[in-house]
């Protein structure tokens, strides 16, 4: 070690003990302190007379590879001795041009800098041992300039100071410089002007830049962004969560959160931002990432979940959020609750006659009453078409509920403006009080839904609470029409057959056609009851057209026998409904022609309620269906308004008198009317049949009262199509004692 | 010099090594204490703006980046970071504003943030190191009136001391094999700026300005316009107009006390399980 004074001991050891950890080739290195340093040199430095011949050390060090890496020269008292082909290269000069040259050559002073400057000459006259790097620009032959950097070192082993002068080329860094610099502007101009926010970060959090959409996004100029400013604006409740994210990113995963940014206008917006860990060229951890605002999005979002949650026309809660607030419910607690089902009375009517926009003010008028009576933690969804729920958590016992429900009740009754006129509204409600342990909000809203039905059969307009009496009928009821439709599918409906015959010889005329249903578990169920749910549960067409077909195609096959039966016409109930079926004379005339029968061979009964429902429509339809021959039977003439215009009004050609009348025929009055109606009747060219006979006094005291036609059990009960008499007639001649 | 200095030599040697990771480099920074108490300290500082996160030495580094990690290492092995070293005045606060304001402007120079804050904080690693070897000649050049023109104290230091600070911080940055631009940088961070300075000269100079007018109070504003007309040249060559340099000063002295306050160890300081070497 030649150069160690003073405090330059200390380096000089630290170099040994680099040198020593043998991670520092020693003095092989470009930068690295001149050639008195290097060992290899110094030991083939035989003698001072040879050192001083500098000529003869230029050509020791020519043999050096690592000094033609760089230009070097040596230079004693301003003047350069010697100087190397890499030197007279840089330099642009003809080898061996540069020696004896001053060594102002490889600077280029600028007057302005005056005696400030410390030049290569003037360090190199100081008393120090080396002059660290220093930049230069260097004068060509040619005139251009070069960049260069040039560091020196005293030569310790010449005792008047020659230096080693080391001059390297930095021309060729700054070209590559700029072309990486060109193609960064490049990539800046990029991003700069992409459509989503993006940015880069410096350190740590900081950032180093964003592009014009971030700042867009952050409602502030880029310059007020960068460095850890970015987060200044983001709400307080947020910056952990993008300290965790960048904590996370900078550990090398991506992240990605959702904050809230304050604006400088004030409002708020949501921005989505994601992260990309990226390790830099100094293996420092950093980040690129992109930021996008959602708020819109998000607010979208939320509309269509509110959208999906609530009636459009009402603004109530649907179905769905009812649902879902009700388990809520139950999810936090176990007390009871009650639940309110509203149906408004009548209110296909009011559609019908003032329109649908009536119908929406009134549903709006029904909502907002609701709405507006009831507590704050009750709430009012919009079931259905005219149907409203009123979930109430905090009422427990049937009396509050039902007092709730007579208070919403008045406050419907108010008359509702529609513009144009005035209604008033009533509603049916079914309440149902929650069991303790009942925490299902499908089972509440149907028990709150039956109990409705109940209150509507009460006469509508009032508040029922549910009975669970009625569930069980209607469970039963259920049940009874899902088995009704498979035996309809299944061809597993009977027909039995209950004969007509003529009083004054006792033949058998007509046949009317009776449903025999048999439930597959609960067993034979009446009639009455069948036709009631069929008409309840909407299959009561089917059943009638499966009545009217079977009766058609039974009489067909006695028609072909040569012996037994031989009816003029079969006699089929109809239900209101089927008479309002569009296709419903296209079905009479389709099950005759199936079976090679012709309009008279059938006779459609119907009730004196069921002409009433539409009386023009059933006019019309009967009037037709008669017009091409087929007979019409008002059945159970007496038990209803029993109006004689009907007689008038509708072709009947057989009016039955209801069995209540035949059962005591002698009790007083009741001749008389038998009488009336025969004569009214046969006044409009129809006949009398007497229903219900099961005796031989009634069978005579009916004929005498001028009734033609007699059927009950004397003549025959309902029988199965199969199991006929061969010869009914003569039956009911012995029978009689004829 | 103590001999934990090893240590650091093994930190340069990592760094060195371009196949290294940031695991790598943790491990060699863990083995010691002071440096990795270091480590954390910065990286937790509010500077990086991670609100003491930093839990391990691998996420210390990782943050910090290599280049920061190797001056941490350089300061450590010239006895920087030891407890009870005697400083030149206000060293680490002067070092930590230079570092911050070189950051600042590194990236209109297209240096590297990680270099540029690396300069500023080694810049006066060659005070430290006279003010150590001859702490009656260095207070004598610290007493001089005069220390704040460059040229001038260079010139005393070099009577007294033999070696400026420059030269004597880049003598030992260079046989630790900083890069060639840091060392040149540091070398000449006393001399005039020039149109020919390389960037990292530039920011180097531009960095110190701002820390200059960074150190001084609000109020003093004849000092601060005289600060900025006497750097003007080095304010101008790193793209800075006068404007800027005061906005920049401001927001450079809240971090270059956070980056300060992480240098100042005291024993209540030093996290558990270490204890500070001397």
């Amino acid at each position: 070690m030649i150069l160690v004074e003073g405090w330059n001991r200390d380096v000089a050891g630290a170099r040994e003990d680099i040198a020593q950890q043998e991670w520092l080739p020693g003095g092989s290195a470009v930068d690295v302190t001149i050639a008195p340093t290097d060992e290899s040199v110094l030991s083939t430095t035989p003698t001072m007379d040879e050192v001083f011949d500098t000529g003869s050390l230029g050509s020791l060090l020519e043999r050096s590879s690592w000094v033609n890496a760089e230009g070097t020269a040596i230079v004693r008292d301003g003047c350069i001795e010697w100087a190397n082909p890499a030197l007279h290269a840089i330099c642009a000069v003809p080898d061996g041009t540069l020696h004896g040259s001053s060594v102002e050559v490889i600077e280029i002073y600028e007057s302005t800098e005056g005696s400030d400057t410390i030049g290569v000459r003037a360090r190199l006259d100081s008393s120090l041992d080396s002059v660290r790097p220093r930049r230069r620009a260097l004068q060509r032959a040619d005139g251009s300039a070069v960049a260069v950097s040039v560091a020196a070192d005293r030569l310790q082993a010449v005792p008047d100071g020659a230096w080693v002068l080391r001059v390297r080329e930095i021309a060729a860094h700054v070209r590559v410089d700029e072309e990486l610099r060109t193609s960064e502007a490049r990539f800046r101009a990029l991003a700069d002007h992409a459509p989503i926010g993006v940015f880069l970060s410096d350190v740590g959090i900081r950032l180093a830049f964003v592009n014009a959409r971030f700042a867009q996004v952050w409602g502030r100029p880029a310059e007020e962004l960068v460095g850890d400013r970015w987060l200044d604006p983001v709400l307080a409740s947020d910056r952990d969560k993008i300290l965790r994210a960048v904590g996370d990113v900078l550990c090398g995963d991506d992240a990605s959160v959702t904050i809230n940014v304050l604006r400088p206008e004030g409002d708020v917006r949501t921005l989505d931002i994601r992260f990309v860990p990226v390790v830099g060229v100094d293996r420092q951890a950093s980040f690129v990432g992109s930021v996008e605002d959602v708020t819109d999005a998000r607010a979208r979002e939320a509309e269509l979940e509110w959208q999906a949650r609530h009636d459009a026309l009402t603004g109530l809660p649907n179905r769905t959020e009812l649902w879902e607030h009700i388990n809520g419910h139950f999810a936090r607690t176990s007390s009871r609750v009650s639940l309110l089902f509203f149906d408004l009375d009548d209110f296909k009517l009011i559609n019908d006659s003032l329109g649908h926009f009536a119908g929406d003010i009134l549903l709006n008028n029904v909502a907002g009453r609701l709405r507006d009576a009831v507590r704050a933690e009750d709430m009012v969804a919009r079931f259905g078409g005219d149907e409203f729920v009123v979930f109430c958590p905090g009422i427990g016992t049937e009396l509050e509920a039902k007092h709730t429900a007579d208070r919403l009740l008045r406050e419907l009754r108010e008359p509702i403006d529609l513009g144009t006129r005035q209604v008033r509204v009533t509603a049916s409600v079914g309440v149902i009080v929650s069991e303790a342990d009942v925490h299902d909000p499908e089972m509440l809203i149907r028990d709150a839904d039956v109990a409705m039905y109940q209150a509507k059969n009460a006469g509508k307009a009032r508040a029922a609470i549910f009975d669970a009496e009625a569930r069980r009928m209607i469970e039963h009821r259920l049940e009874i029409v899902s088995d009704l439709r498979r035996a309809l599918a299944e061809d597993d409906v009977g027909v039995f057959y209950q004969p007509i015959v003529r009083h004054e010889d006792l033949q058998v005329v007509g046949a009317e056609a009776l449903l025999r249903y048999s439930h597959r578990e609960l067993g034979p169920i009446p009639a009455n009851e069948v036709i009631e749910i069929a008409e309840a549960s909407g299959c009561i067409d089917e059943l009638g057209l499966y009545v009217l077909q079977r009766s058609c195609a039974d009489l067909a096959e006695w028609r072909a026998r040569t012996v037994g039966w031989r009816p003029q016409y079969i006699s089929v109930n109809l239900a209101a409904s089927q008479l309002a079926h569009p296709d419903f004379a296209d079905q009479v005339a389709d099950a005759l022609t199936a079976n090679g029968l012709v309009p008279q061979d059938l006779c459609l009964e119907l009730t004196e309620s069921q002409l009433m429902t539409d009386v023009d429509m059933a006019a019309d339809v009967l009037g037709h269906l008669a017009s091409t021959g087929v007979r019409l039977a008002i059945d159970d003439f007496g038990t209803g308004y029993s109006s004689l215009a009907y007689l008038k009004r509708f072709p009947v050609s057989l009016v039955k008198i209801e069995r209540s009348f035949v059962a005591d025929p002698e009790e007083a009055f009741v001749g008389a009317i038998i009488e009336a109606v025969v004569a009214v009747t046969r006044a409009v060219g129809g006949r009398v049949v007497a229903e219900g006979v099961e005796n031989v006094a009634q069978l005579d005291t009916v004929g005498a009262l001028g009734c033609s036609l007699i059927q009950g059990y004397l003549l025959g009960r309902p029988t199965p199509a199969d199991q006929l008499p061969v010869d009914p007639d003569r039956r009911f001649r012995l029978e009689r004692g004829d | 010099m103590p001999t934990s200095q090893a240590s650091a030599v093994r930190v340069l040697h990592v760094v060195d090594d371009p196949s290294s990771s940031a695991a790598d480099l943790a491990r060699a920074v863990a083995v010691d204490p002071v440096l990795t108490a270091q480590a954390m300290r910065l990286a937790n500082s509010a500077y990086y703006g991670l609100s003491r996160r930093v839990r391990s030495a691998e996420f210390a580094v990782s943050v910090l980046g290599f280049a920061t990690v190797r001056s941490l290492a350089a300061s450590f092995a010239a006895g920087t970071l030891h407890k009870g070293v005697r400083l030149p005045e206000h060293f680490w606060e002067h070092a930590a504003a230079t570092a911050v304001g070189t950051a600042f402007v590194s990236t209109r120079l297209d240096v590297d943030r990680a270099e540029a804050f690396s300069l500023g904080l080694l810049h006066d690693l060659g005070a430290a190191l006279l003010c150590r070897h001859d702490p009656g000649g260095y207070s004598f050049v610290e007493e001089d009136e005069q220390h704040r023109d460059s040229a001038r104290s260079m010139l005393v230091e070099r009577d007294v001391l033999g070696i400026d600070h420059a030269d004597a911080g880049a003598a030992v940055l260079e046989a630790w094999r900083f890069p060639a631009g840091m060392v040149d940088a540091i070398a000449t961070h006393h001399e005039r700026p020039s149109g020919h300075d390389s960037k990292q000269q530039r920011a180097l100079a531009a960095g110190q300005a701002l820390a200059e007018l960074a150190e001084l109070d609000d109020h003093e504003h004849a000092a601060a316009c005289q600060l900025v007309l006497h750097h003007e040249d080095a304010l101008q060559l790193a793209d800075v107009s006068p404007a800027a340099a005061f906005d920049l000063s401001r927001m450079i002295r809240g971090e270059a006390h956070a980056v300060a306050a992480s240098f100042h160890v005291s024993e209540h300081d030093a996290p558990e399980g270490y204890a500070v070497a001397d």
